[in-house]
């Protein structure tokens, strides 16, 4: 390629091979005026070619009916063998160097042709714009489009280190009211209906461990019983402390105690304050 | 029937009559075996092992079995707060407000201990009849017995039997 190859505006304009001249323009109408007349002289004689094509068939067909039309035919077909084999190898030989010369040409057009250039003219706003989309997604057989997902490959693909670490857990984290989900657990529930409370049970229980639950809880049943007797008998109204105040959660006035017993606050009302007529030493009247 | 769960609901409250008259009466019954068990050891190696005979009798045992069951009681609630008949109950002494029983209190509960016989019995009504469930001797040495077991425990025994029974007898 020459290099005033290069100066023309790519994509637009084809640059004259090497070695072609520009004609005059005089000459360039003389020329133009042949080819037109080539044509039209090349158009009326196709069509009368045709004319004379169908009247030579039937008069081929009025012909062959006559005696000796046979003979006569054979006779024209070997002399007319050897010019169509000479003409088939001419053909082959047009049609083999036709194909040489597009080999070599269209390579050369398709290098001239700047692709860039012709989608940067591309208005691809405007062309997106007369997609009806909703139309196509109508159109679009989703599930099926989904089945021909590779979802496996791409899972393949995706880094989930990567991704994992682009989370941040603590945000995340922070906003969970872990305390609320907690108080949603029935603890309860967990233990009795699940082998969890089983493992506890063996871990934790046996025999003699059982009884003595079950002893300690018919001690406090009989206790709270004789309570309600004598607050009946003692008709006492109002209910006293139900024990200690470090232990039922009671502020009191005493200073502070060094360590507290390893009891639990237990959970109930807060005890109301002593009777004014508790005998002293804490006996009956 | 009283069940754990809700007997967890009873921890750190004052003892009842009941549970203290039981644990009272196992102390007593760990003492008594205790020290006659010890004295009949000690006679059979004082037979066996020297010439003479061990006569635990009369005044001698009795003062023995006072001096042991102090030493039973102070030792325990100086040491752990609660006897061993008071662990069994699954009960605790502590200070009236409710902090850890201290050396002092624990001594001066041991000694005005025979206050609650020695007034025949009514400086125990205050466990039947006060609203503190304390005797004679809790007012004097400033101390409360309480409910202390481990009814956490006992109650998540008690709903893992309860549920594997279930499952027990669901299953085919």
């Amino acid at each position: 390629m020459d290099d005033d190859a290069s100066h023309g505006s790519p994509g637009t304009d084809l640059v004259p091979l090497a070695g072609a001249r520009v004609l005059p323009r005089e000459l360039a109408l003389a020329a133009d005026l042949a080819l037109g007349m080539g044509t039209r002289t090349v158009s009326v004689a196709l069509r009368l070619g045709g004319a004379g094509l169908d009247v030579a068939r039937f008069g081929g067909r009025i012909a062959s009916a006559l005696p000796g039309t046979g003979l006569a035919r054979r006779t024209v077909s070997s002399a007319v063998r050897p010019l169509v084999a000479d003409g088939q190898r001419t053909r082959d030989r047009a049609v083999a160097q036709a194909q040489r010369v597009l080999e070599q040409v269209v390579p050369t057009i398709v290098e001239l042709i700047d692709v860039d250039a012709i989608v940067q003219q591309v208005d691809a706003d405007a062309l997106v714009a007369t997609i009806d989309i909703d139309a196509l997604l109508r159109r679009t057989d989703v599930d099926t489009l989904l089945q021909r997902v590779d979802v496996d490959a791409f899972l393949a693909g995706v880094d989930l280190d990567t991704l994992i670490g682009r989370i941040d857990v603590d945000a995340i984290a922070a906003r969970i009211d872990v305390n609320a989900i907690v108080q949603e657990v029935d603890i309860d529930a967990i233990v009795e209906e699940t082998e969890l409370g089983t493992i506890v049970a063996r871990s934790t229980s046996g025999f003699a461990s059982e009884a003595l639950d079950a002893a300690r809880a018919q001690t406090v049943s009989a206790d709270t019983l004789v309570a309600r007797l004598v607050d009946r008998v003692l008709r006492r109204r109002a209910e006293g402390p139900l024990g200690p105040p470090l232990l039922v959660g009671e502020e009191e006035d005493l200073p502070p105690a060094p360590s507290a017993p390893t009891t639990a606050p237990a959970a109930g009302p807060p005890p109301a304050s002593p009777p004014a007529d508790e005998p002293p030493g804490g006996t009956a009247p | 029937m009283t069940r754990a769960r809700d007997a967890l609901q009873h921890q750190g409250h004052y003892a009842g009559p009941i549970s203290r008259l039981l644990a009272y009466a196992a102390d007593t019954a760990f003492i008594g075996v205790i020290y006659t068990a010890g004295i009949a050891l000690l006679r059979f190696a004082v037979d066996a092992a020297t010439p003479w005979t061990l006569n635990v009798e009369g005044a001698v045992f009795a003062a023995g079995a006072l001096a042991w069951s102090a030493l039973y009681w102070g030792s325990s609630w100086v040491g752990f707060g609660r006897s061993p008949g008071m662990s069994l109950l699954g009960l605790r002494i502590v200070r009236s407000n409710g902090a850890r029983l201290d050396r002092r209190h624990a001594l001066v509960r041991l000694i005005t201990y025979p206050l609650g016989f020695l007034t025949l019995g009514l400086g125990f009504l205050g466990i039947v009849f006060g609203r503190t469930r304390q005797a004679i001797y809790d007012r004097i040495a400033d101390t409360a017995v309480v409910y202390d077991w481990d009814a956490e425990a006992a109650k998540l025994r008690e709903l893992a039997t309860r549920g594997g029974q279930r499952r027990h007898h669901l299953s085919p």
